[in-house]
Order: C-alpha cells, then sequence, then structure tokens
C-alpha cells in the first residue's frame, strides 16, 4: 500500500468520501491525478476537508465525481500536450469554442462544471487560487449591497462569497444556460436564499446589462483567457464596480484548455492590461506548475491572481 | 512481447528526450524522472501513433506501469 492509500484508509472516518474518493482514483486515474493529490495531502492542511466539502455537494447534485475529474484533467492535458508542440492554443473564436463546449452539453453536463469544481480541490494550482480567492478576497468584500460574478461557470465562486457575507446579493452572468443550471443548483443546495441572486445570459463581448457604479464587489476568474478582447471586458467591469471595491480576477498564461482563446506568453504582460483597464492592483500572485514539484518548463502552465480595486 | 518493449522503448526515449532511458514491466510514473502528469498524456498520444491504436481517457488514466501499457497495446493490437 503506498503513502496516498494509507492517508486515504487514515481519513476514512473523518472524510467518508474523500477518502473513498481518493481510493477510487488511485485505481483508475492515478497516472493523472496521483501526484497533485499526494502533494496536496503532503502540503495543504485543508485538503481533505476541502475535498470532502466539495465531493459533498457533487454528489448532492448527483454528480460522477471521479469520471468528471479524468474527462476534465484529461481534456486539459491534452490541449496542453498540443500547446507545447504548436506554442498556440488550439482554439482561437469565441463562437467556435461555445458551440463546441459552452453551449454543447456532452460537454457541460457530464465533465465540464463538475470537473472544473472540483479541481478546486484536487488541482494543486486551483487549490492555490480558491485559497487566495478566499483569503484575499472574501475577507475584503463587505457585507452588504450586490456584487457580481462575470461568467460564474459551476457558481462554486459565488457560493462561498454568499456564505461568508449573508448581507449581500449577487447578479451573475454567464453564455452557458448548462451553467445556469448547474450554478443555480449548486447555490440552492448550498441554500442561499433565491432572491439574493439572479442568474441571467450575457455575452462578455457585448456591453455589461450593468449600470455605472453599480456593483460593491466582482469576481472575473478565468475569464481573461477565454474572451477576444479582454481590455474591452475588463474596462466594462471597471465601470460597473464602484471605485475603491474589490475585484478578484484571474488568468493563465501559456495554459491551453479546449476553451481558451486568448495567449497570455509572460505572466508580466497581466498586470498592464489590467492597470490600463482602469484597476488598481492590491495584490497578487504568481502560481507555477513548477512550484508544485513538476521537472516541467516553468514557464509553461501559470496562473496570475490578483486583487484589484 | 519483446518486439512491442523495444519499440516503445523508442518511443519512451523519443518524448523523454534521453536515448539512454531504459524502461522494463514494472516501470512506473516514479522511476522516470520528468514523468507527470503532462508527459503521460503526451506519452501516450505518441504510443498511439507508433502503434496505430486508440485509447479511451479511462485506458490512459488508469495505466499503474508499463507492463499494463504493454498488455493494453497488444489486446488493441489483436482486435
Amino acid at each position: 500500500m503506498n503513502d496516498l492509500a494509507l492517508l486515504a484508509q487514515q481519513h476514512r472516518d473523518r472524510y467518508p468520501v474523500a477518502a473513498r474518493t481518493v481510493t477510487a482514483i488511485l485505481d483508475e486515474a492515478r497516472s493523472l491525478l496521483g501526484p497533485g493529490i499526494q502533494y496536496l495531502s503532503e502540503h495543504r492542511s485543508g485538503f481533505w476537508r476541502e475535498a470532502e466539502r466539495l465531493l459533498g455537494m457533487s454528489e448532492a447534485l448527483g454528480g460522477a465525481p471521479v469520471e468528471a475529474l479524468v474527462e476534465y484533467t484529461m481534456a486539459y492535458l491534452k490541449e496542453q500536450a498540443a500547446f507545447v508542440r504548436s506554442n498556440e492554443y488550439s482554439n482561437k473564436d469565441f463562437d467556435d469554442v461555445r458551440r463546441d463546449v459552452y453551449d454543447n452539453p456532452d460537454v457541460m453536463k457530464r465533465f465540464y462544471l463538475e470537473g472544473l469544481m472540483l479541481t478546486h480541490a484536487f488541482w494543486p494550482i486551483h487549490y492555490d487560487i480558491h485559497e487566495f480567492f478566499l483569503e484575499e478576497f472574501v475577507s475584503r468584500v463587505p457585507d452588504a449591497g450586490t456584487g457580481t460574478e462575470f461568467g460564474f461557470g459551476h457558481g462554486l465562486y459565488m457560493l462561498e462569497v454568499m456564505n461568508a457575507r449573508p448581507g449581500t446579493k449577487m447578479r451573475g452572468f454567464d453564455i452557458s444556460e448548462h451553467a445556469r443550471d448547474y450554478a443555480d443548483r449548486l447555490l440552492k443546495h448550498g441554500r442561499i436564499e433565491p432572491g439574493r441572486y439572479s442568474l441571467q445570459f450575457a455575452d462578455v463581448r457585448e456591453r455589461f446589462a450593468a449600470s455605472d457604479g453599480e456593483f460593491r464587489f466582482a469576481m472575473f476568474a478565468e475569464i481573461v483567457e477565454h474572451i477576444p478582447d479582454p481590455h474591452y471586458s475588463l474596462r466594462e467591469l471597471r465601470r460597473s464596480l464602484q471605485p475603491g471595491s474589490p475585484a478578484f480576477i484571474t488568468t493563465v498564461v501559456n495554459s491551453n484548455a479546449i476553451d481558451h482563446i486568448f495567449l497570455f506568453k509572460d505572466p508580466r504582460e497581466v498586470p498592464p492590461l489590467l492597470t490600463q483597464a482602469g484597476f488598481e492592483i492590491v495584490a497578487e500572485k504568481v502560481l507555477k506548475v513548477s512550484d508544485y514539484g513538476s521537472s516541467r518548463d516553468p514557464s509553461i502552465d501559470v496562473a496570475y491572481v490578483c486583487l484589484a480595486n | 512481447m519483446e518486439i512491442t518493449l523495444e519499440r516503445l522503448t523508442q518511443v519512451f526515449r523519443d518524448v523523454f528526450d534521453d536515448d539512454e532511458l531504459s524502461v522494463s514491466g514494472e516501470t512506473t510514473a516514479a522511476d522516470v524522472e520528468g514523468w507527470d502528469s503532462l508527459t503521460h498524456v503526451t506519452l501516450m498520444i505518441n504510443v498511439e501513433k507508433a502503434f496505430q491504436v486508440k485509447f479511451s481517457s479511462k485506458e490512459v488514466a488508469s495505466l499503474q506501469n508499463v507492463a499494463a501499457l504493454l498488455e493494453l497495446i497488444e489486446a488493441k493490437r489483436k482486435k
């Protein structure tokens, strides 16, 4: 029995769903997810608790966590392997991605939304982005007023904020009807009162359906790399925020996926884009896959996360 | 099986860019420097091309060592 299998057994009583899932992953997907889980279990004290929490949500929504994680991870790795060869993202057109991914139930409902949500417990880099979100952003969100998330996807970040700040309301926007359905079910499962939020259709390429300074906080997580003109969308986000309000913004550098179209080649390209859109960066972090024990080229697979005003 | 291992070793050497790399049935990812999840998928894509076979996501994800990969290649080629 290897260390991780032993750890799963040791956590079986306190975190039964996580222990069972990790055991299944070791049988079914050790090559893809084993090293990351091993890293998290050794270096992140909250891993088992977070895994239990997110898996509990996934199962409550009738998901198939191992399958979703494997399919999502595999889809990402295939795209990233292609990027390493070509140095280009496979997709360049937003409408193509919308057709093949955001409007495609075989992708969104079968593995994308659930798999992506679960990576926040099972991928070291997403675990750390989520931790940054909770520690740096949520702690600065006021417990009153309305906030927004553009491209809420699975809805986990909306759930976290509204749980932590019961005095807030949120207007979420997403282009995918499948995302709106999944996020609604996640928020209902999390017992967020329906009157506190709305989940609306929006195309990020168009003017936001929000008045100037309407929002007291905003999330724009893993969206920049999905859109053809991030500068326009970031300006729109800035316009909709009250001055001085916190914004959580993330993107990736040299990191391909089935729906990435805007390529940053260096993390230093990101801050100027944000400042040109009117944001002031308060805290930022560059997370590299090489930080997690990989021997890969450290310039490949980088996440940029920041808190901005 | 030995012919397959020989060809498979060549695929490994190409992917890991190491002409001296030697693998056996017992070899696992832990034994080869740089064999992470991305390299694993790259390796499988190259194996598919070299042996003209196609693996499912589940098959790629569940492989535990080189012996399992050899068995999978043999099974696919018999079909």
